[in-house]
């Protein structure tokens, strides 16, 4: 079953007096538990991709379905319940409010649902391995630590799917094989995952490489998923 | 729950920039003190105006000469000369009348011994104590003989007692006015704040010894009447006007040689007078807890730019509109609310202070005016500059709304 069903997506952004076509039909379809990369050059489409994914956009045309919902006509608002609900966000510069506890941090997507917040935030914060440190500031803590928490904020409100935008390109080579560690783990639980990179290693960590050039899917890769662990440094 | 968690944010958002949020609630602690003192100066005011007319007697009708023409030109240049002591006593007879007092007034230099001073001197009859609400204090009143005598007595108002004689009991000396000797019998009680009426600082001598004695001539400067209901006093203005037009030989659509007012006239006067006074006063008050507002607009307007980041994460995360809108509205209301709370404080204070400093005492001419903390002023004052926070942080955080998430991520 689809979690996401992605049909002719056109986007087209106004610069100036001309239309770009950033996306020129793409047809992407995700099953439950999958774990799926997105590569290409930088122009090649993939962060429009990604926001439309992400329901922060909508398309200009085509329909985007999540969980067989379409979604590609909603309002600000709807998108908003969505985005809540059903996506988790990591990104490349995590995205934390400062002056903000992790704990905080966490449980804000909750809050934004009217939701009981503090103990599945404690939770997800375990089960990236910082309970420890669940009241320090951002600031306080190190690269690695706050992309943990970000994932923690992603996890807390077990979405369909989670979306990581360049999740390591931020830091040092070892804490990004420690935080795609944890995507492996997340994957291994059964969670969707759609990681936008443009390094070939950590691609490999999925299970599907789509290569997108030109605002359109070039060509699919599948990984042996085993076979790219193992050779994972 | 909800609100206590957004006052949290929105408490911890203003703390990291605390000059600039400080300076944002002081704005508004300025307009909102300025509105509660310049209300509670207003009130005072009227409260003093209302005191003085309560001590110079209520129920009182005046009637005073009108103004006439002389000679070729026919501008009403001159005053009638035409209230006389007959008119006093026809008045007298009246229904509804409980008492009525001529009036005559001139200044002259009065003397004792070395000390001179300028002070009015009225000619009246005993009436005009219990008419002006005067007490002796020391003494006794001229009485009906002093009068029919025109004998060269007189009773002294605290005022002129005080600075005439200092701490020397004047009762039974001679003073001078106008190089003429007159016997004090009587001191007046004290009724103190009464500047612009002047009671205080006057000689009071028989009304007659005044018009044939001293200032020669036959007409009165007033007539003040007593009316012993207050529901009746409209009724009276008309019947002495017609019984003084009566007298006074006016004919047909001509105009009265005289004027009458009574108190109520003066109060509502006053009370227009010092009603606009203090909607002045509290408007300029009011146009700097505006000027209080557009400063919170501006630092919220700041605040959304430099959060435009923290806006599109909270929207990726699932925040709605209307969760942005809420956030910044409690903020820019945090601060007017704590500019509120400040401004009572500070206006309260203010208020109580400021009609004892040297230069308010100054500025009031020597009066005790005191100012009234109306609680209606507080509870507006209060009321307003949470609209105002309201009002002037409702497009900032209506600007924050409507980021497109995207853009907000993007931001740098």
């Amino acid at each position: 079953m689809s979690v996401i069903r992605a049909q002719r997506i056109v986007k087209n952004y106004r610069l100036g007096e001309v239309d770009v076509e950033v996306l020129k039909g793409v047809d992407l379809d995700i099953d439950k538990g999958e774990y799926v990369a997105l590569m290409g050059p930088s122009g090649s489409g993939k962060s429009t991709l990604m926001n439309i994914l992400g329901c922060l956009d909508v398309p200009t045309s085509g329909q985007y379905y999540i969980d067989q919902q379409e979604v590609s006509k909603l309002t600000d608002d709807q998108l908003a319940v969505v985005r809540g609900e059903r996506i988790g966000f990591v990104f490349q510069t995590f995205n934390l409010l400062a002056r903000t506890s992790a704990i905080e941090n966490v449980e804000l997507p909750l809050h934004y649902q009217g939701k009981p917040a503090r103990e599945a935030a404690l939770k997800a914060l375990e089960s990236v391995g910082l309970a420890h440190r669940y009241d320090h500031k951002p600031n306080q803590l190190s690269g690695g630590e706050r992309q943990r928490v970000a994932i923690a904020r992603a996890i807390v409100t077990s979405p369909s799917i989670i979306l990581a935008d360049e999740p390591t390109g931020n830091l040092d080579s070892r804490t990004g094989v420690e935080i795609l560690g944890i995507f492996d783990e997340l994957s291994r639980r059964g969670v969707t995952i759609v990681l936008v990179t443009h390094d070939p290693t950590v691609a490999r960590h999925a299970h599907r490489v789509i290569h997108l050039k030109d605002g359109r899917i070039e060509r699919v890769e599948v990984n042996d998923h085993q076979a790219a662990l193992t050779e994972s440094p | 729950m909800f609100f206590l968690r957004a006052f949290k944010v929105a408490l911890s958002a203003l703390a990291a920039n605390k000059l600039r949020s400080t300076l944002a609630v002081l704005g508004i602690v300025i307009g909102v003190s300025a509105v509660i003192m310049m209300i509670a100066m207003g009130r005072g005011a009227q409260a003093k105006v209302e005191e003085s007319i309560t001590k110079m007697g209520v129920n009182l009708i005046f009637v005073y000469p009108g103004a006439v023409s002389k000679g070729v030109s026919g501008a009403k240049t001159a005053t009638a000369e035409t209230l006389t002591l007959d008119n006093v006593d026809a008045i007298a007879k009246l229904p509804h009348v409980a008492a009525v007092a001529p009036e005559v007034r001139r200044y002259y230099q009065i003397k004792f011994m070395n000390h001179n001073e300028s002070a009015q001197v009225i000619g009246t009859t005993p009436a005009h104590m219990p008419i002006r609400n005067f007490k002796i204090d020391r003494g006794v009143y001229f009485d009906k003989s002093a009068i029919l005598g025109r004998l060269r007595v007189c009773v002294l108002g605290a005022g002129i007692a005080r600075k005439l004689f200092g701490p020397i009991d004047p009762v039974g000396r001679m003073i001078q006015v106008d190089r003429k000797n007159f016997q004090v019998l009587g001191v007046l009680e004290d009724k103190g704040g009464d500047s612009w009426v002047g009671l205080d600082d006057s000689v009071y001598v028989p009304v007659t010894t005044a018009l044939y004695r001293l200032f020669n001539r036959r007409h009165l400067s007033q007539i003040t009447i007593s009316i012993d209901a207050e529901d009746k006093i409209d009724e009276s203005m008309d019947v002495i006007e017609s019984e003084l037009i009566k007298l006074h030989n006016i004919k047909g659509k001509a105009e009265p040689d005289f004027l009458i007012r009574s108190m109520n006239e003066w109060r509502q006067r006053m009370q227009e007078s010092t009603g606009a006074f203090t909607m002045l006063l509290m408007s300029i008050a009011a146009v700097s807890l505006v000027v209080g507002g557009i400063g919170i607009m501006n630092i919220m307007l700041v605040s959304v730019t430099e959060r435009t980041r923290e806006i599109g994460i909270r929207k990726a995360i699932g925040a709605k509109r209307r969760d942005i809108l809420k956030q910044f509205l409690i903020e820019s209301m945090t601060i007017s609310l704590m500019g509120g709370v400040l401004g009572i404080i500070l206006g309260v204070t203010g208020a109580q202070v400021i009609p004892m400093l040297p230069i308010w005492k100054a500025m009031s001419s020597g009066g005790e005016w005191q100012s009234v903390i109306s609680y209606e002023s507080i509870v507006v004052s209060f009321v307003f500059s949470c609209a105002v926070g309201i009002f002037f942080g409702l497009y900032p955080a209506l600007k924050a709304s409507r980021l497109n998430p995207v853009d907000a991520l993007r931001y740098e």
